[in-house]
């Protein structure tokens, strides 16, 4: 059960400047809160600001109006790209962020864990796109996090590795209380990860829906709330034709 | 069925492989001089490249060439390595801090247009006539190539791996050591690869100038004796030893510090 926030998060406006002066609104009005335990879904089309929303959690942009409170507490973060040292090997990357003062972890486990052959000793050039992804996500998984940030996670992987990835992550939650926040244009796969999904839409993006989903095992209700989100979100009835990241299409089909 | 055995055969260029390659043009280069000597029939304008490995091999027996070559050569790197530590440092806090390259941007036109002979000529009057104004006269020189080739290293520092660094907090003596710096090596290899050719230069005019001792002073008496077979033992003896340093040493670490480029 989720536990006392550990995560909080109030964006009242972000806007991305461009030359002379120019400045373009990218979100607004933007508040959630999150506590241990959790599985927090962004979800939104492809280039609404979900990235942009992480970047300001994480501390990476400080270039908005508002607040970020998260504790003190160890990180863990799968970029949208790998982000691998190209000049370590998979191993040596893995022990790159091990904290100060924690003991090694077992980099067989840890690369099991992400569904990955023994790869320890290839450099990343040597991987495919999705092996070194799951290599970042082996990464923020090495670290014990408390609080893990999962960036477009399955986005190169086929969906029968991107659910076992799923389960697995939803598996570790329940064992150790992590707090995951995950941004996905992937309605299903927000509906098998998450305990809550934030629905991010409109221009600028705003936060629309906040809506706990049912448990898992619960499957009619699961169903209702698939039908639910398709009803009232044009965006996710497009089933991702959004993706090339276009910004024009709410404008002729209002999205709510 | 039994498998197929694939034999991949390189294509014949019609050259040779590049270390023949080598050999062969500096074997052509001593030819070439060996005819121009003897075409010149004049042994005091332009010795050949016996009489010259002779008295070079003679002022080895002797002890002078050795020993001026020792000086010359701790001169140069005294030189190299002040003007690396000094470039290097300040080019790359100029590559990460704009405010601070909009100080130093300047200073380091004016020194890169500086000419050579003011530099050394007021070290000469300010410091003394003395080692450690030699070596200050050829660091000015050196460093702002140096904290040119840094600064455009330290700009680009791949962003996304500073913010993994960042995100998991790792300590900045590790993001330094793992992060930034393998990415530096390459303009740290390029710029010492290309100040040494440099530096070491430098330090002939430098002792040449003002110093009673190396490689510069010794080219200055035998100029100044019209000794053409002096000059050229002492300068292409000097010039193969860095040579070798070259082939040897930064070469091979300069593909070194490449190494992932080419991998990734």
């Amino acid at each position: 059960m989720p536990g006392a926030a550990v995560l909080e998060v109030q964006i009242r406006a972000k806007d991305f400047r461009a030359s002379r002066g120019v400045t373009r609104p990218i979100l607004r009005d933007i508040s959630f809160g999150a506590a241990a335990g959790e599985v927090l879904a962004l979800l939104g089309r492809s280039g609404i600001g979900k990235s942009t929303i992480l970047r300001i959690t994480l501390g990476l942009d400080a270039d908005f109006e508002g607040r970020v409170e998260v504790l003190p507490t160890q990180l863990g973060v799968m970029f949208q790209e790998p982000r691998l040292l190209p000049w370590l090997s998979v191993e040596d990357n893995l022990r790159l962020v091990r904290p100060d003062g924690v003991p090694e972890p077992d980099i067989a486990v840890v690369l099991n864990d992400a569904l990955l052959p023994p790869v320890q000793k290839l450099l990343p050039s040597a991987l495919s796109l999705g092996m070194a992804r799951r290599v970042a996500l082996a990464r923020a998984l090495a670290v014990d996090p408390a609080i893990l940030v999962l960036d477009e996670p399955f986005a190169s992987l086929d969906q029968n590795l991107a659910a076992a990835l799923g389960a697995r992550i939803v598996d570790r939650v329940r064992r150790r209380g992590t707090l995951v926040l995950l941004s996905t244009h992937d309605m299903d796969q927000a509906l098998a990860m998450a305990t809550r999904i934030l629905v991010i839409a409109n221009e600028p993006a705003t936060l629309v829906a906040d809506i706990a989903t049912p448990a898992h095992d619960d499957g009619a209700a699961h169903i209702r709330l698939r039908q639910d989100l398709l009803t009232r979100f044009a965006f996710l009835r497009r089933n991702g034709a959004d993706a090339d990241g276009r910004a024009d299409e709410p404008k002729q089909t209002p999205e709510i | 069925m039994a498998d197929r055995a694939y034999r991949v055969e390189r294509p014949a260029y019609g050259f040779p492989a590049p270390g023949a390659s080598r050999t062969v043009s500096l074997v052509a280069l001593v030819l070439i001089w060996w005819a121009a000597a003897y075409l010149a029939k004049s042994p005091q304008l332009l010795p050949g490249p016996v009489p010259v490995v002779i008295f070079a091999w003679r002022q080895i027996l002797d002890g002078a060439l050795p020993w001026n070559v020792a000086i010359t050569l701790w001169r140069v790197a005294a030189a190299f390595i002040t003007a690396m530590l000094f470039g290097g440092v300040l080019g790359y806090l100029a590559g990460r801090f704009r405010r601070l390259d909009a100080l130093l941007d300047p200073w380091a036109v004016v020194a890169l247009n500086l000419p050579l002979l003011v530099v050394v000529v007021l070290a000469y009057i300010w410091v003394g006539l003395n080692d450690t104004a030699a070596i200050i006269a050829v660091a000015i020189a050196k460093a702002p190539t140096v904290f040119v080739t840094i600064r455009e290293g330290a700009r680009a520092l791949d962003q996304g791996l500073e913010e993994v660094g960042f995100v998991y907090r790792l300590p900045l003596s590790r993001r330094l050591r793992q992060i930034e710096l393998p990415q530096l090596l390459p303009f740290v290899a390029a710029s010492a690869r290309s100040g040494l050719s440099i530096t070491w230069k430098i330090v002939l005019v430098v002792e040449l100038l003002g110093r009673p001792n190396g490689i510069g002073f010794v080219l200055n008496l035998y100029f100044q004796n019209f000794d053409v077979t002096g000059v050229l033992a002492y300068g292409l003896t000097f010039a193969a030893i860095m040579l070798v340093v070259e082939t040897a040493v930064l070469q091979p670490w300069e593909r070194h510090t490449n190494a992932w480029r080419r991998r990734a």
